[in-house]
């Protein structure tokens, strides 16, 4: 059963009791869940679309649909490793259903290890977490930093389009003086993400002339897992990092 | 035939057609894999309001199995289930959702049985017997010279085992039918195969005469051999003749991918060797297949398979042995490409492999072990017409050298395949077709043939427009319809567009007469001065018909063609083989193991060519398929349950996961008799070994197991690098 939310205080007001929310409902037919309980209809509430660039954040209403995303001008500026990576997530479909909210909620979108590494935050009636953090809660947008720092994220699906993924990579880099100032990894896509606080670590403060890749290969793989999905991730993310510091 | 068909201008679905008054069925199933029956309680599902019939084997008054050619396949089950997806009872209810509810009430005690779980345990001693002849349900068997003493003179030998798993039609429209009551019989509205065969069948289900039961094929949805045998015809036209209303039933998704037929997998050993000079000698071949819970056109897929073990290459010394088994892994069939795709993609890498190690070019080492193009065939069969491999080999454009950029590792690879087109050993090869002019002065070609997005309607006009001379605009096609068309065999076997060729030839001389003499009468001049054009016939010098069709309505020609009969070895099944080369190119991803492929072009020897956009679009469906059997389409059946119940969890290509699609047709050979070669399958038969090549040249990676996993490359590239 489904119930229409006025508003985002409505709406959690209705999820108090245990109702799940329920914003471009793709997950449903993936995950073949027919909710028991009570479905609590977000998709009338406007305030929760839209982008909008405000100083060095860009905000993103968590009822923005995915094809919306990949076809903003602000996106394509300020976030370019998502406009690169939307075309691989789902299809043109889904996209125009499903939401930056729900990619998020149901934890194993392919949207989150970029959030994850551009240190993106999570707003909501009774929410403000980082997105790694996020566990359960109405989430209202979606607010990205809008830094100079090196970004990137890449989708291995089983094939070129309309795919569950093998797993999505990203990474955000910050250099200084030549050096790894900063930098943020992190897995997802298809379980819930991972962000690979020790490798970030031990290349905090490299210069990247200097990194031994493989050592760092093994370090993510050792984080990631050792089987094909995390040797992938490992391979693909070291390749990037490589080529993007060179 | 592609899987991308678009609907054309007042195209529908057959589950789209819901006539007055119709009714909607549903089917309750099995879910166990193999159990024996010891009840099933109908009681509930009546009781439901808006449920007008429910019916189990025990209501069956006609045949309770079908199969057309061994009869295993229970209409509905009354003692034992052999697979999950039997049947076990069929509602009728005024809407889909009560018939589906109603479905769900039937109450069904089953008492487990083991599963037999794979053809190498269906075969060992003990194992328990799915059917009262065994578990064996065909075995081939052939020998040429002597084996051993070739294998001693060989230098090189490569000895493997390959498997491949099921795979599925994944047609955009499941299994349906619509069956209606009227003229004191019934009427089913399905796509198939085979219009007269399965009016045949149903009729013996229905316990009805022949002439009481009309099949019209439904021109839709796509098939891939998937819709060959009967499928949701016999509950349909069952439950219509129960209670006397239209009756449409269309399987869910879920219940085509567990009860629906899929490409049989197979486990192929191969020995194979060459002398130093690249000479190949010896070829040695166990097959073992599995064809699920009911035989279906298995026997023919085994035996198809047999055939192209040595592919277009001369071997000294052959032994081929090879065994299918009933299991309870679902149900093999008939899938575009048949039996030869698994063989071939096997043989193909045997060849590659034999190649590098006698440090000779893969085409050259091909092009020095081909047969001779008036040798007899695989078996020694003597054939109708030769295959021209070589020439096909020989078209094939220069083989570019991999090149390695950056992440990418991009190579192109060859094969080099036969494929039998229609039957031989007694058919069913024979073929009608009625040629006429109707009131209105449509030009009318009726076939038995069945349209199923593959073009068979834009093929039978066109051959009826090169060969009588008339325009298309002048040309009706009728298809698959048993009041209105003849018995022209199945559509199957690549035999369509050839089939259309010689009906419409075989025709021709009596419709010319006919129709030349009938405009002599009317305009009076001599038949010798007149021809059939555009319009009508034309007079010698005219710039118009002279006589219009519409005044020569009421001439009609009955023609059926011989069948191709040539003496034929131990176990050939085909007379009549097509050849087709491939260059495939790939990029295979070394940080993840992932494959795309950039460019198939294909290089078929055809004959006279109807449509360069038929060969074409066949060609590319067919590289989508074999490229889908090669990368892409997992489905594993473990302890008889599949992997994947859905497209959401069994990946078929996207458009985007298609490369570039080229295509040279050899069409200029000696003209004999056959018309145009059947493009049907051939494509996906060279795509998917190409594919395999492009990769090994690439990476050396041996292909074991089909479809390929991207972690075993990976394991392959990491090991070499």
């Amino acid at each position: 059963m489904m119930v229409r939310a006025a508003d985002q205080l409505d709406a959690v007001r209705l999820a108090a009791n245990g109702a799940v929310f329920g914003a471009g409902l793709t997950a449903m037919p993936v995950t073949n869940a027919a909710p028991e309980s009570l479905l609590v209809d977000l998709s009338t509430i406007s305030a929760l679309r839209g982008i909008s660039v405000e100083g060095d954040t860009i905000k993103i209403g968590a009822l923005t649909t995915l094809e919306t995303l990949r076809q903003d001008t602000a996106v394509a500026l300020h976030l370019p490793e998502l406009a690169h990576l939307l075309p691989y997530v789902a299809s043109a479909q889904v996209r125009n259903r499903g939401t930056i909210g729900g990619n998020i909620a149901w934890r194993k979108g392919d949207l989150i290890p970029l959030l994850v590494a551009r240190g993106a935050r999570l707003r909501g009636p009774d929410l403000d977490v980082a997105v790694e953090s996020y566990e359960s809660g109405l989430i209202g947008e979606v607010l990205i930093p809008i830094t100079s720092e090196i970004g990137f994220a890449e989708k291995i699906g089983h094939r070129a389009a309309f795919s569950p993924p093998l797993v999505t990579v990203a990474a955000t880099v910050g250099m200084a003086q030549g050096k790894i100032e900063k930098c943020r990894l992190a897995i997802g896509g298809g379980e819930p993400a991972l962000r690979l606080a020790r490798t970030e670590a031990s290349l905090a403060g490299c210069n990247p002339v200097s990194i031994d890749w493989r050592e760092v290969r093994e370090r993510i793989i050792e984080e990631a897992g050792h089987g094909h999905r995390g040797r992938v991730a490992a391979g693909v993310l070291v390749h990037l990092l490589a080529e993007k510091l060179s | 035939m592609t899987r991308h068909h678009a609907a054309g201008a007042g195209f529908r679905f057959l589950s789209d057609l819901a006539p007055a008054g119709c009714l909607y069925a549903a089917v309750t199933r099995s879910a166990v894999p193999h159990a024996r029956i010891v009840s099933v309680d109908t009681r509930a599902a009546l009781a439901l309001p808006g449920v007008v019939a429910v019916l189990t084997a025990q209501d069956l008054c006609g045949k309770r199995r079908f199969g057309m050619r061994v009869e295993d396949q229970p209409v509905l089950c009354g003692d034992t289930v052999r697979t999950v997806g039997d049947p076990l009872a069929v509602v009728a209810a005024v809407d889909a959702s009560t018939a589906r509810q109603a479905a769900s009430l039937v109450s069904v005690e089953l008492e487990p049985l083991a599963v037999v779980a794979s053809a190498e345990k269906a075969l060992r001693e003990g194992a328990p017997s799915l059917h009262p002849s065994g578990n064996l349900l065909h075995a081939t068997h052939f020998e040429r010279g002597d084996l051993e003493a070739a294998f001693v003179q060989c230098v090189h030998v490569i000895e493997d085992e390959y498997t491949t798993l099921h795979q599925a039609p994944a047609f955009m429209e499941t299994e349906s039918a619509l069956a209606v009551p009227e003229n004191g019989g019934i009427t089913i509205h399905a796509p198939g195969h085979w219009a007269e065969m399965e009016r045949q069948e149903i009729a013996a289900i229905l316990a009805l005469p022949p002439d009481k039961v009309r099949v019209v094929g439904s021109p839709a949805g796509g098939s891939f051999g998937g819709k060959d045998q009967l499928h949701a015809q016999p509950l349909a036209a069952l439950l219509a003749q129960a209670t006397g209303r239209p009756v449409r039933l269309r399987w869910s998704r879920e219940e085509s991918f567990a009860y629906g037929v899929k490409r049989h997998p197979f486990r192929i050993r191969m020995r194979t060797g060459c002398d130093g000079q690249g000479r190949l000698l010896a070829h040695e071949v166990d097959l073992l297949a599995d064809s699920g819970a009911y035989a279906q056109h298995g026997p023919e897929v085994l035996d198809t398979a047999h055939e192209n073990v040595q592919g277009p290459y001369d071997f000294a010394a052959v032994r081929a042995t090879g065994r299918l088994a009933y299991t309870n892994n679902g149900i093999s069939g008939a899938m575009r490409g048949f039996g030869a795709l698994q063989v071939q993609s096997a043989l193909e890498q045997q060849i590659e492999r034999l190649a590098k190690l006698a440090g000779l070019d893969p085409k050259d080492f091909r092009a020095r072990n081909l047969r001779a193009d008036d040798a007899a065939g695989q078996l020694g069969q003597t054939l109708a017409a030769p295959a021209y491999a070589g020439r096909a080999l020989a078209a094939l454009p220069p083989v570019p050298a991999p090149q390695r950029e950056g992440r990418f590792l991009q190579a192109s690879g060859i094969a080099l395949v036969e494929k039998g087109e229609g039957f031989a050993r007694g058919g069913p090869n024979h073929a009608s077709i009625w040629l006429g002019i109707a009131d209105g002065g449509r030009v009318l070609v009726q076939l038995g043939l069945s349209e199923l997005g593959q073009g068979m309607a834009q093929a039978a006009a066109l051959c009826a427009e090169q060969l009588l001379g008339c325009s298309r605009n002048d040309i009706d096609v009728v298809l698959a319809d048993t009041a209105t068309t003849p018995d022209s065999g199945p559509i199957a076997a690549s035999r369509g567009a050839g089939i259309c060729w010689r009906t419409v030839k075989a025709a021709r001389p009596a419709f010319t007469t006919a129709v030349l003499d009938a405009a002599a009468a009317l305009c009076g001049e001599n038949p010798d001065r007149l021809r059939i054009g555009p319009g009508g016939v034309w007079t010698q010098g005219a710039n118009e018909a002279t006589v219009p069709f519409h005044a020569l309505a009421g001439i009609d020609i009955v023609m059926e063609t011989p069948s191709i009969e040539t003496a034929t070895g131990s176990g050939a099944v085909h007379a009549i083989f097509a050849a087709c080369a491939a260059m495939a190119t790939v990029r295979v991803d070394r940080l993840t193991g992932r494959i795309a492929v950039k460019h198939v072009h294909f290089v078929p020897v055809t004959g006279p060519v109807l449509s360069q956009a038929g060969v074409q679009a066949q060609m590319e469906g067919g590289a989508a398929l074999g490229l889908g059997f090669t990368l892409l389409e997992r489905l594993e059946a473990a302890a008889g349950r599949f992997s994947a119940s859905n497209l959401d969890g069994y990946l078929i290509p996207t458009i985007a996961d298609m490369g570039r699609v080229t295509v040279t047709a050899v069409s200029d050979i000696p003209e004999d008799g056959l018309g145009p070669r059947g493009v049907g399958e051939i494509s996906v038969n060279a795509a998917a070994p190409a594919i395999i090549s492009a990769i090994h040249a690439a990476t050396g990676f041996v292909a074991r197991q089909l479809p390929i996993d991207p972690a075993q490359l990976l394991d392959h590239l990491e090991a070499n690098t």
